[in-house]
């Protein structure tokens, strides 16, 4: 018998869930897509103690954390894999996933939840996301210097593509970001727009996505 | 801690940390844990120590803790573990079975990416700017108190002597220093998550944790 297909839990607008949208994609994953409102989904607390998303259910093992998801995808799947077995490079694809995900997102996140809560004005809100997302990208076009490879760290998609797209893409089509100021990020963003696992992956193209 | 003062080993590593960082502490403890010897270079992050150009050629975000090793350079204290694990196999501290490594690297994430971005240095002074002077400490709290309920509720099952099990892991690493300085420096009651309280008192009494305190590094204030 066929083991159930994983189950990714995420929004359509997450930028955290849009990583592991692209990971699954990448790799030929088949997996269900369930939509949640960590906010106002009594249950979902169950799965993921953070209340955040995304979150994976494969079999009897339950991950949350688009990282910690992205390494167990790469130990359980490891076709089409997302990280160079060359220390330096690995160490470069990780340190550019975790300027994303700790030095960008959360600082995003927090100026968003602050919008929707009341706490923080539409313009501060907006300023606190522009600040970290430039700090973020300076520094990651700073590490890329030189880059003129296909992708960030090679001619292969890896680990800090997977990462770097999505916030990229929000940057772009959520906070203004004026990604001119970044060519190599702007060019990356330009060739991952052509790939079908990152296409599959976009907010827009995911079934919770308002249609207009 | 002392440079060797007789010909050192070709290219020895070295780390760039402030005592305070809860960050360099990670890497602190992950060396300390593997036996690796460095070379300690301060970055004093109250004098803006991280904007020194040198510095940033280093690390261009402009944070501790920056590892060199030979002609490798990283930033982010999760990418230099995980660098240290590949690259130093002994004490590992990922352990082979797929749902407990996973369970390790979250609760690493949880600190990592869910606490401590969101009162750093640079995010407190905002606080402080923004919202009002004091009003950091109750900011962090609610931070720490959030990621803390989390990572109380994964472990409660499965924790051993250490978060994980009976050997110290990944999870370890980065759960110690954020729960040190919950303690020391942000007031925080641990009593609201029993297996993280018990937890501090082991990495206490470890040498490996004890060697990499805040207090114990070279360019720490020294005690009055």
């Amino acid at each position: 018998m066929a083991s159930p297909k994983p189950v990714l839990y995420g929004a359509w607008i997450s930028s955290c869930s849009h990583r592991i949208h692209i990971a699954l994609n990448l790799k030929g994953v088949d997996y269900e897509y369930k939509s949640v409102d960590p906010r106002t989904d009594p249950d979902y607390e169950k799965i993921n103690p953070m209340k955040y998303i995304p979150a994976l259910v494969d079999g009897d093992i339950v991950v949350s954390d688009s990282l910690a998801i992205a390494l167990y995808l790469e130990d359980k799947y490891p076709q089409n894999a997302l990280l160079p077995k060359d220390l330096k490079k690995k160490a470069l694809n990780l340190q550019i996933t975790n300027i994303v995900c700790s030095s960008i997102q959360p600082l995003q996140s927090y100026a968003v939840i602050g919008l929707h809560e009341g706490k923080l004005s539409p313009n501060e809100s907006l300023q606190i996301v522009q600040r970290y997302t430039d700090k973020g990208f300076k520094a990651i076009e700073k590490l890329l210097e030189g880059c003129n490879s296909k992708y960030a760290t090679g001619d292969e998609v890896q680990l800090g593509d997977v990462f770097l797209a999505p916030q990229i893409h929000a940057g772009i089509n959520r906070f203004q970001i004026d990604i001119t100021k970044y060519p190599i990020l702007a060019r990356l963003h330009d060739t991952y727009m052509e790939i079908p696992a990152f296409q599959a992956a976009l907010p827009k193209n995911q079934p919770d996505a308002p249609s207009c | 801690m002392a440079e060797a003062g007789a010909a050192a080993p070709a290219a020895r590593l070295r780390l760039y940390s402030y005592w305070r960082s809860s960050s360099a502490h990670r890497v602190r403890i992950a060396l300390n844990l593997k036996g690796v010897e460095y070379e300690y270079k301060a970055v004093n992050l109250l004098k803006g120590e991280q904007s020194d150009p040198e510095f940033m050629k280093v690390n261009p975000m402009k944070f501790v803790p920056a590892l060199v090793d030979g002609d490798t350079v990283i930033g982010d204290s999760y990418a230099i573990a995980l660098y240290l694990e590949d690259k130093y196999p002994e004490c590992p501290l990922l352990p082979q079975d797929l749902k407990m490594k996973a369970l390790n690297l979250q609760i690493a994430s949880i600190v990592c990416s869910g606490i401590q971005p969101l009162h750093n240095l640079t995010v407190l002074r905002f606080i402080e700017q923004k919202v009002g002077t004091g009003e950091s400490l109750p900011w962090t709290q609610q931070q720490i108190d959030r990621g803390f309920t989390a990572a109380e509720n994964l472990i409660k099952g499965c924790a051993g002597k250490y978060a994980t099990g009976d050997e110290v892991q990944l999870a370890d690493v980065f759960l110690a220093p954020q729960i040190y300085s919950a303690v020391t420096r942000f007031q925080v009651n641990m009593s609201n998550y029993p297996t993280l309280a018990r937890l501090h008192d082991e990495y206490m009494k470890h040498p490996a944790f004890q060697a990499a305190l805040p207090d114990r590094q070279p360019d720490a204030p020294s005690s009055t």
